[in-house]
């Protein structure tokens, strides 16, 4: 099976005093094109450290280490740094979180959408402006050519996270990977980025992997969904299956947190997760969401489980069966 | 009911730029959202009073030194003994001819001091060239790559701070004595230290900034996240010291040909007018007071330009 992208064992350690911190573990994912994968949990669970590890963009202290890392069939593990940044940009690209300050104040948007097609393609300034005009009308923005001359302090919010998005395709990638895109926007303009991403990654059959602790987005948006709590996949299937039957209690306990409108009465405390994230410094030792769980047994202590598939397509870390959860 | 549309329209339009963005949303453009548009550089620095007086007498002072040889009244060499020591028209025995007098050697003194602002200006510019070169790449390297390049860059700079500049360059003059385009060069590298101080810091602050997180995010080599991201967004700041520095080295400049070490005579410098002039200082003391003033008053219009730019910088937007 060919998937576009796959990583397999994918491990990310921070150096600290006192031991290094596991800030992702063991983590295996794969997607394939015209598919949006997203990658939901609480802050501080790894989502972001193993986006910046697909991208080889770590900070210096952290050190990836992956069994198998292939993106369209080539190995990421075995190439250069000098060959990461050239795969960035034109076959991989990231899209970040905050869209006012992701543009060089410095450089209008045009001259900056040029300079990305420029840096990895032999084209002329005049075909790349092309294509830059081309690109900011498939992501909306209307007058595109009239745009390209404006600096990125003339341009709102939503514009901004509009160009960025553009610039991620100038140079047509296969696979874009988004930080939270679309947290610092506000709600009108979320869902029109959201449906932006979605409209263009069906149009050019890329792959999207989305990060977000936005449990609607992750519902409305992606084909597949990991959960990941303490740096590791906790559960891992399709959407709609996770999301009407969850068989973690962790993913249970998320989707319990979002207030509904009609099943919640004025004055009823908002659902939450008591307790916080345990230290990702150290070894886990049986399940790392025991303390948090209402479920948790004595074995929940002693056994550190893997993956476990009920069928090939819905995988999950408990001990419960499924029924068991169903409260 | 009407009375308050009314009012709320006043206040719509009497907001500023309101007028901008419903032009924008009526020229088609998509969402209507777009920010004002900040008054550009030169608009907000037409209303910075010291900004505009400043500029107006750098203008005056390098068209000066530029078409010298067309403003300058008499040749700055031209030598008249008899002549001597002629005072300005405003004592006795001045005359309009030679408005600010004649020197010990009988040269017209308002054309040698012309003459020197060439001298002042182009040293000045050279040396801080130099400096600006030397010291940028080094806080650049040293505010992107951290670590031992950082440790590296900041012990060269702990040394140059411990050397006192003139010392070292009497030392250093003496030994390419008479090279003024020497004098100039050592002055270039021993100036550089403003520039890597601030070029370390606001380099610091932009290797943090997203974009040029998302800069490597699409695939950009260092090199050229330094020349890209980098350079052009500190700009603001370096500007700033540039100024200073030029009149700094002025200052500097003008010391040296003081203490003999710098333009040799029979150039027309300054500094070197000055020192030509200190023995008359109780019976001519204007040949003191001329040169003295024109290094005050370029000096002054250079840090006043410097202070308006950095005030205009300060605001959002781009020099």
């Amino acid at each position: 099976m060919a998937n576009l992208l796959e990583v397999e064992g994918l491990t990310v350690d921070i150096a600290m005093r006192g031991g290094p911190l596991h800030a992702v573990r063991d983590v295996t994912l794969s997607i394939n094109r015209g598919e949006t994968l997203g990658l939901v949990g609480e802050s501080g669970c790894g989502k972001s450290m193993t986006l910046l590890a697909l991208m080889g963009l770590l900070p210096k202290r952290a050190e990836a280490k992956a069994r198998r890392l292939l993106l369209g069939g080539r190995d990421l593990l075995a190439v250069s740094k000098a060959g990461m940044s050239e795969i960035r940009g034109s076959q991989m690209t990231m899209i970040f979180q905050e869209p006012m300050t992701s543009l060089n104040p410095s450089y209008t948007i045009g001259n900056q959408l040029i300079e990305v097609i420029r840096r990895h393609k032999a084209v002329t300034r005049a075909q790349a402006k092309d294509r830059a005009v081309f690109l900011l009308e498939k992501v909306g923005i209307a007058g595109a050519s009239a745009r390209l001359n404006r600096y990125p302090h003339e341009l709102s919010g939503g514009l901004r996270q509009r160009v960025m998005i553009a610039m991620a395709l100038m140079c047509g990638p296969e696979l874009i990977v988004a930080d939270e895109p679309t947290t610092a926007l506000d709600v009108t303009v979320q869902a029109q980025i959201l449906n932006l991403l979605g409209d263009l990654r069906r149009e050019f059959n890329m792959a999207l992997i989305m990060v977000t602790h936005d449990l609607g987005i992750i519902a409305r948006t992606t084909d597949n969904v990991a959960v990941m709590y303490a740096g590791e996949i906790v559960e891992w299937g399709r959407t709609s299956e996770v999301f009407a039957a969850p068989k973690h209690p962790y993913t249970r306990a998320l989707l319990d947190c979002i207030p509904v409108p009609g099943r919640v009465h004025a004055g009823q405390r908002l659902g939450s997760i008591r307790g916080t994230v345990p230290s990702l410094q150290g070894e886990l030792s049986g399940c790392a969401f025991r303390a948090r769980c209402g479920h948790a047994r004595d074995e929940c202590r002693s056994e550190h489980l893997g993956l476990n598939s009920s069928d090939s397509l819905h995988d999950f870390r408990c001990i419960l069966k499924p029924k068991e959860l169903v409260v | 009911m009407p009375e308050a549309v009314v009012s709320s329209r006043l206040h719509e339009s009497s907001r500023p730029g309101a007028a901008d963005r419903a032009s924008a949303e009526a020229s088609g453009d998509s969402f209507g959202v777009e920010f004002v548009k900040p008054a550009t550089f030169l608009e907000r620095a037409r209303k910075h009073r010291i900004f505009v007086f400043s500029s107006v007498m750098l203008a005056l002072i390098i068209a000066a030194a530029i078409f010298a040889p067309l403003i300058a009244p008499h040749d700055p060499y031209l030598q008249d003994l008899a002549g001597r020591m002629t005072p300005p028209v405003f004592y006795e025995g001045g005359s309009w001819d030679h408005i600010l007098g004649k020197d010990g050697l009988g040269r017209d003194y308002l054309s040698r001091i012309i003459y020197g602002t060439r001298i002042s200006l182009l040293i000045g510019c050279i040396a801080t060239a130099v400096s600006c070169l030397i010291g940028v790449s080094l806080g650049v390297a040293a505010g992107y790559f951290g670590g031992r390049v950082d440790m590296a860059v900041s012990f060269l700079l702990m040394i140059r701070l411990t050397l006192p500049v003139l010392l070292v360059l009497l030392a250093t003059a003496a030994v390419v004595r008479g090279s003024v385009t020497g004098v100039v060069l050592i002055m270039g590298c021993l100036l550089w230290d403003q520039f890597a101080v601030i070029a370390r810091s606001t380099t610091q602050q932009i290797r943090a900034a997203d974009y040029v997180r998302s800069a490597r995010a699409l695939g950009c080599s260092q090199w050229q996240i330094i020349r890209a991201d980098i350079v052009p967004n500190i700009l603001n700041p370096i500007i700033v010291v540039i100024t200073f520095e030029i009149a700094s080295a002025i200052l500097l400049e003008s010391s040296l040909s003081f203490l003999g070490l710098g333009v040799q005579p029979p150039f027309a410098s300054w500094g070197l007018m000055i020192a030509e002039a200190k023995d008359s200082l109780f019976f001519q003391p204007w040949l003191i007071a001329f040169p003295g003033a024109a290094l005050f008053v370029l000096c002054l219009g250079i840090n006043l330009f410097g202070d308006g730019l950095r005030d205009l910088a300060g605001g959002q937007g781009r020099v």
